[in-house]
């Protein structure tokens, strides 16, 4: 039977690999922004869970974490609680670096740097404001060694030292002095997010229900990638995106799916009859069509994972995301496309199964 | 001889409606082991009886019995009857062109799951005489080869009965003989009854008997 199965989708090679293409480049989707989406949440959970800080806090409503703005006047309120061990404040935008117009630029006081998990690997804090501190990768890319200069939106900053924090998104760039980055960027005592360290014996969940108390409609609080989802809608809405183009292709892919098996049934009237003449019971003669469609579906499962790897792949080497996205390619991820392949090839194949497997054998054989 | 395989009782067949009486009201008995022709010319019926008998298609009434089955009930496929009792042989071999000659006899063979399916495939293919063409498939084959392709298909399953609708149709005299002598060597070594359905009285006169239909009509008296 698998045999009989491969021979039919060999026969119309052309049209057999069409089909393939339709339902691969869905996959292809699926694989390429769930990897990029994966990312760029392990990137958030790494950020969030990054230093010692308990938990973050930025605003409310906010599309996306780069664009949160909570004011400074915040950060002195809470710090002062007794429940608060520590609080600091940081800055997080996008600045223009030699080569790279979205370099990721933090500011923050070097007392914080302990919070932000950041890690001296050569050279010294920073102690003036126009001191800056590069990424470990970008210090080695860009040829800096501390004691030069580098230029960072048309100003002159002399670099200090190189850190690491362990984790992509804050390691994309630089760190300046808070307050540096906020004269930079004309954004005075504004801060993006404030990281927070509760005393001993204070529970994190109570501190944490205070500012969203206290602070309800302005401030939310984060632990985890699973509520900055819920609380900023950029990830969510690249999720959503993305199942929507990959919702998008698959459809098309059922369609050329039906298509391709309505042909294939319709020109193989005659011999779907014969094989029902000698014996064939309509379930076999049902199996064999699913089966091909099944098929188409897991010859894309495999040229879809392959396109959609490459794709991601080719998307991190961008000069304008390198650094800031690693596709993270998830076992479930992979699952998914191989589970939703399969069922574009079932569900494209029902029909035309049911149409193979209502043929009369005797009207078959008189059909030319 | 004294088995019937086929008892037939005032088969009635319509088509359209019922503006075409294909058959109208035959009855028959055909027994075990028998090689009966059904002749007739041209929209005589014939084509229909034989697909009545081999379950590609119900009488409208009328009762028919074939290999203890009876075909005029409503409900159920027939297709398990067709795999174990019955073998086709039709006037265009009907094999399937992307398949080996080998594959094609062991199509009706999937149904019934025989462990030793190949090794009766193959020894069908070297009874008609193909046993170094089994991985050829039809396209390479002649006209003759294909239809004894077909017959070696017809008996793969040790079915009770061959039915075969004008079986060298398509042939020419020379290769129609020889398919003819292979069909009646093979029914009388293997005892299965073979009923051959032609308009070609020459192709008939090669059967133990000759049941002629008319206008959906059997023209000589059947005993019963």
């Amino acid at each position: 039977m698998a045999g009989l199965i491969l021979k039919n989708l060999w026969r119309q090679k052309v049209r057999s690999l069409l089909a393939v293409a339709g339902i691969s480049l869905g996959i292809a989707t699926i694989i390429a922004l769930g990897a990029i989406a994966d990312g760029m949440e392990h990137n958030l959970i790494a950020t969030l869970r990054s230093g010692k800080a308990d938990f973050s806090i930025g605003q409310a409503h906010a599309p996306m974490i780069v664009l949160s703005s909570v004011s400074e006047a915040r950060l002195y309120e809470i710090a002062r609680w007794p429940e608060v061990k520590q609080a600091v404040g940081a800055l997080v935008t996008f600045a223009s670096f030699p080569g790279n117009p979205y370099f990721l630029t933090i500011g923050i006081e070097p007392e914080a740097f302990e919070l932000g998990g950041v890690t001296l690997l050569e050279g010294r804090a920073f102690s003036a404001e126009d001191e800056v501190l590069l990424w470990k990768i970008a210090a080695s890319t860009l040829g800096i060694k501390p004691g030069d200069a580098i230029e960072i939106d048309l100003k002159k900053f002399r670099v200090v030292g190189v850190y690491e924090t362990g984790n992509l998104l804050e390691d994309g760039g630089a760190l300046l002095p808070l307050r540096a980055l906020q004269k930079l960027k004309s954004r005075p005592s504004e801060l993006t997010v404030i990281l927070v360290r509760v005393n001993e014996g204070v529970s994190v969940e109570e501190a944490m229900a205070r500012v969203e108390r206290e602070y309800a409609g302005s401030l939310i609080t984060l632990r985890s990638a699973e509520e900055f989802n819920k609380n900023y809608q950029s990830l969510s809405l690249v999720r959503a995106g993305s199942w929507l183009i990959s919702l998008l292709a698959l459809v098309i892919g059922g369609i050329g799916v039906m298509n391709t098996m309505i042909m294939s049934v319709f020109e193989r009237t005659r011999e779907i009859g014969i094989l029902r003449a000698v014996g064939w019971r309509r379930g076999r003669v049902l199996q064999m069509i699913l089966g091909e469609s099944l098929s188409l579906g897991a010859l894309a499962a495999c040229v879809g994972t392959l396109i959609g790897w490459g794709a991601a792949r080719a998307v991190t080497l961008l000069p304008q995301v390198r650094g800031l996205i690693s596709p993270v390619y998830a076992p479930d991820l992979f699952a998914q496309a191989v589970v939703i392949a399969l069922g574009v090839g079932l569900l494209g194949g029902l029909y035309p199964a049911y149409r193979a497997a209502k043929i009369s054998p005797q009207e078959a054989l008189r059909y030319e | 001889m004294s088995d019937r395989t086929v008892v037939a009782r005032d088969l009635v067949k319509t088509y359209e409606n019922g503006r075409t009486r294909a058959l109208d009201g035959v009855s028959l008995e055909i027994f075990s082991g028998e090689f009966v022709a059904i002749c007739g010319p041209s929209g005589s019926g014939k084509s229909t009886l034989l697909n009545l008998i081999g379950a590609l298609d119900r009488p409208d009434s009328g009762e028919l019995w074939v290999a203890g089955e009876d075909l005029t009930r409503s409900h159920g496929d027939f297709a398990g009857f067709r795999a174990r009792k019955v073998g086709f042989i039709f006037q265009l071999h009907n094999l399937i062109p992307s398949l080996t000659a080998l594959e094609n006899v062991l199509i009706p063979t999937l149904e019934l799951n025989r462990r030793d399916a190949h090794a009766r495939a193959r020894e069908l293919l070297e009874r008609v005489g193909l046993a170094d063409k089994a991985h050829r498939r039809p396209p390479e084959l002649s006209g003759g080869e294909r239809q004894r392709v077909a017959v070696a298909r017809a008996l793969v399953n040790n079915p009770e009965l061959i039915l075969a609708d004008e079986p060298t149709g398509s042939l020419d005299s020379k290769t129609e003989q020889a398919v003819l002598e292979l069909l009646r060597g093979l029914q009388s070594e293997r005892g299965v009854t073979l009923i051959l359905v032609t308009h070609d009285p020459r192709v008939a006169q090669s059967a133990d008997r000759v049941i002629e239909l008319v206008d959906g009509l059997v023209t000589a008296p059947v005993a019963f």
